[in-house]
């Protein structure tokens, strides 16, 4: 039953859907509590890195988990060929609430709470987690609400390498097209553009090779405004735009807004050598990257940010 | 409850939805009832709470009880009408900028978000839920 069990994980896994997971409250009562569902929010994940994992809890109710931390354990569930007959998790790492930005939300309230999606939107996440094996993956999640135990799992894939432009690797010298451009619609160089007028200036004002080229340091952020699907998304363009406002006197700023095409399913080639996964599964939006002033990527963050930690990234940087 | 009941509620979460769910808030009732029957209905309530002038209540309806189930259904329309999709999510832009920037057009732009709606249920082969006020 248990292999049988496992070989499902697998192979569901493997279909490429390995996000959602469920769980419950009340311990080992299945009668008690409350439901939460678990949703991988993480993008890439590769084997032999200190990852950004992150992930975010629902209940039935459309409720959501805030606020305070979770606890968070790792388990190898093998591959599609050779699947693990046991999980068996890993040691505990604490996991802290990342709201979504654009909030007026204090993030270090206490929790973890179900909240409204009106009163806080957000992951959790854990920096330096790292993945001893590529394949199949169960992330078990445990915290306390209310005094109630609730656990929750979720399945996801690790790769052999990052499938993305990932820490370490050089910027790709992208020539995005700039507003004023005869031959690109505004729109798609941001889709929030109508007629002629592209929102945030600051944001398209320079390419990402004359960044380069000139030795600044670079923020990148591949999103689309109007088009994203995810259910995490939240203003991460208006975010960096506010970071660009601030450092944009010592670090370059550029938004590749991910189509050129919605309706007919054309990916801007600009954004596209940014997001385009090297083992050809389907690009994932948003994406934020810093750059340092030696063209090499220094941090990067995926689906959800927090104004914290892109300002620190980029503080990192700035100095370069 | 046992982790091996866990996985297996991952498993058939994960073979049935592929990361997403049927957009069910557990609204709707009845064979013949739409799932995206409670999302309809909030942004309804969020157009009328829009129209009476409180801004403030219209958001947290609109995020309580429709922007998650926004997302999944325009996930679900891309696969199946991209033209449906494309005017769901920038008539869903079009409110969340208006909350974002308080704008005197967020009543019309919460009805274009419901007819765009009902348009993206209809593009999926769902049953459509009811016009507002009906």
């Amino acid at each position: 039953m248990r292999r049988l069990l496992l070989a499902v994980i697998v192979s569901a896994v493997a279909l490429g859907a390995a996000c959602g997971g469920s769980g419950s409250g009340g311990g080992d009562d299945p009668g008690a509590g409350f439901e939460v569902s678990a949703e991988v929010a993480s993008f890439d994940l590769a084997v032999d890195r200190d990852e950004r994992f992150t992930v975010g809890f629902f209940a039935p109710d459309n409720r959501v988990l805030a606020y305070g931390d979770v606890t968070l354990r790792f388990g190898f569930a093998g591959t599609a060929d050779a699947p693990e007959r046991e999980i068996t998790p890993g040691s505990p790492v604490e996991a802290g609430f990342l709201p979504v930005p654009g909030q007026d939300i204090d993030p270090d309230r206490p929790g973890p709470r179900l909240v409204a999606p009106s009163e806080a939107r957000g992951v959790y996440g854990a920096d330096g987690v790292v993945f001893d094996r590529p394949g199949n993956w169960i992330v078990t999640a445990a915290g306390d609400v209310d005094g109630e135990p609730f656990e929750a799992q979720a399945a996801f894939q690790v790769n052999d390498e990052p499938q993305v432009v990932a820490v370490g690797d050089p910027a790709p010298a992208t020539r995005n097209p700039l507003p004023g451009d005869p031959s690109v619609p505004p729109a798609a160089i941001d889709s929030r553009a109508e007629d002629s007028s592209v929102p945030d200036p600051e944001l398209h004002s320079t390419t990402v090779a004359d960044a380069l080229a000139a030795g600044r340091p670079l923020v990148v952020v591949a999103s689309t405004p109007v088009f994203c699907t995810s259910r995490f998304c939240g203003p991460i363009t208006d975010a960096v735009a506010e970071l660009a406002r601030e450092y944009g006197d010592r670090v370059d700023f550029v938004h590749l807004e991910i189509w050129q095409d919605f309706e007919n399913q054309v990916v801007n080639p600009s954004a596209g050598e940014w997001i385009f996964p090297r083992d050809g599964g389907n690009a994932r939006e948003p994406w934020v990257f810093v750059v340092a002033a030696d063209g090499v990527v220094q941090a990067r963050f995926d689906n959800v940010a927090t104004e914290p930690e892109l300002r620190a990234a980029v503080e990192a940087v700035a100095g370069t | 409850m046992s982790r091996a009941l866990l996985a297996a509620g991952i498993v058939a979460g994960l073979a049935l939805s592929a990361c997403g769910d049927d957009g069910d808030n557990g609204s709707s009732s009845g064979a013949s009832a739409s799932p995206w029957s409670g999302t309809v209905a909030g942004l309804c309530t969020a157009a009328e709470e829009a129209r009476a002038g409180d801004a403030d209540a219209a958001e947290t309806t609109f995020f309580d009880e429709a922007h998650d189930d926004l997302h999944e259904l325009a996930d679900e329309t891309a696969a199946a009408d991209r033209a449906a999709a494309a005017d769901l999510l920038r008539a869903k832009e079009a409110v969340e900028s208006d909350f974002a920037s308080p704008s005197p057009a967020l009543a019309t732009d919460l009805d274009t978000l419901v007819t765009a709606t009902r348009d993206a249920v209809g593009a999926i082969g769902a049953p459509v839920p009811p016009e507002c006020g009906s």
